[in-house]
């Protein structure tokens, strides 16, 4: 019931909104598709997981991580705050606050193609939950890399279900002319 | 003698010179005469001119009455017709006014409706709360699975020394032997059921939070279009009460 090309919407805003969402001022980002194989590899211990929402459709967006330095120094900086003043709960809010503000930006330019649209707050369930991701009965399953000089390579899985007919067609151009840059993969 | 002829001649001449003129004069007279008219003729020509002129006075004085009426009939017209339009409008405007004030009678009735759809919201966050309850609930859950799993690896642990113990023991330890044997496969199989269930709590994990933000996200799309729709009929009032 999703066109591919709908498919290919739902891909390139999620790609642009992560890029806009996870990348910290001043470093550069590049997002990429990745396979299957590579994403059942995924190591991170914990997901953050959020849902956009309509009538039509539900997508799910989950973001992978693992509480450690190197996640703890990236939102760090993503945030302009001093990684050792973060403490626990902070520092899990920060990853929770990214994924919000990634999906935030995704619920945002989905509007432009369907009115009615809302977005849940943000989840985190442990990786295990991802190796069933296929019982989530999904038309549509993508996964994702964000690779950034200074950061651990993060990852995203984007799981769309459909419940009519959705074509929709994004204009790669003029999204990155809306946002200032996007790079395409 | 001829002389005389002469004189006759010229006289009869001169006469003849000087009368031809005066009876081409004459004749031109006696024409110019018979192309006057003659006084009678033009009595004839004022009486007629008279009665023609008094019967124009007559046409224009029954046309000017006939205008008058028509002019009478018309002014007469054109105040029935007022005074229907007036009629029309003070019905129009009495219809109107009737259904603008059920327009803002709909209006605030709209209004209160979606007001009270606003109340959806305590719906939307009793299941937010419900989640988070079922959240919770399968955390612990998991907690005690992963603790059965421990206790599990314990009895294996068990059961393996009292395998080892029950050989030491030679013939004596065979029956102590069996036990350990039916004690180990009883843990292994509680240990395979406790992996399968830790699979169920994690898709169960998976769906819960999915199913849960499928409705909370829903929920915010149905907040949204209400406040749409709060905002269109805020704005229709607004605008009938700038109308009234």
């Amino acid at each position: 019931m999703l066109s591919q090309s709908a498919k290919d919407g739902f891909d390139t805003l999620l790609m642009q909104s992560l890029k806009s969402s996870l990348t910290p001022s001043g470093e550069h980002s590049e997002v990429m598709v990745v396979s299957a194989d590579e994403a059942d590899a995924i190591a991170d211990s914990q997901i953050v997981v959020l849902t956009v929402s309509s009538y039509l459709f539900r997508a799910m967006v989950m973001f992978y991580f693992t509480p450690n330095d190197d996640t703890r120094a990236h939102f760090a900086r993503l945030n302009h705050l001093d990684a050792e003043t973060m403490n626990e709960q902070t520092f899990m809010d920060a990853i929770a606050e990214g994924g919000n503000l990634c999906c935030g930006i995704l619920n945002r330019d989905l509007g432009n193609f369907f009115p009615h649209i809302g977005m849940s707050t943000p989840n985190v369930i442990d990786k295990h939950c991802a190796s069933y991701l296929q019982k989530l009965n999904c038309e549509h399953v993508q996964h994702f890399a964000i690779e950034m000089p200074q950061s651990p390579r993060f990852f995203v899985s984007l799981c769309v279900s459909a419940y009519a007919d959705i074509d929709f067609e994004v204009d790669a151009n003029t999204v990155a002319s809306e946002t200032g840059e996007l790079e395409l993969f | 003698m001829s002389t005389m002829v002469n004189q006759i001649l010229f006289f009869l001449l001169g006469g003849l010179l000087s009368g031809l003129p005066l009876a081409l004069l004459l004749r031109r007279q006696a024409v110019r005469l018979r192309g006057m008219v003659g006084k009678d003729q033009v009595q004839l020509l004022e009486r007629n001119v008279q009665e023609m002129l008094a019967q124009q006075q007559e046409n224009f004085a029954a046309q000017q009455q006939e205008l008058e009426a028509l002019r009478h009939e018309n002014h007469q017209r054109l105040e029935h017709t007022q005074r229907e339009t007036e009629t029309v409008v003070t019905q129009l405007s009495t219809k109107a006014s009737t259904s603008f004030a059920r327009v803002l009678e709909n209006c605030d009735a709209s209004q209160e409706t979606i007001g009270n759809l606003f109340g959806l919201m305590r719906t939307f966050e009793r299941w937010h709360d419900d989640m988070n309850v079922l959240i919770q609930h399968n955390r612990e859950m998991h907690r005690k699975n992963d603790e059965f799993a421990l206790i599990v690896n314990q009895v294996i642990i068990v059961a393996l020394n009292a395998s080892i113990e029950a050989a030491r023991a030679g013939a004596y330890g065979r029956g102590f032997a069996v036990v350990a044997s039916e004690v180990r496969d009883l843990a292994q199989r509680a240990e395979k059921l406790s992996k399968s269930y830790r699979s169920n709590l994690y898709q169960n994990d998976l769906i819960t939070t999915t199913t849960f933000q499928d409705l909370q996200a829903g929920g915010k799309m149905i907040v949204g279009a209400i406040t749409g729709l709060d905002l269109i009929n805020k704005k229709t009032q607004e605008t009938l009460a700038l109308a009234a």
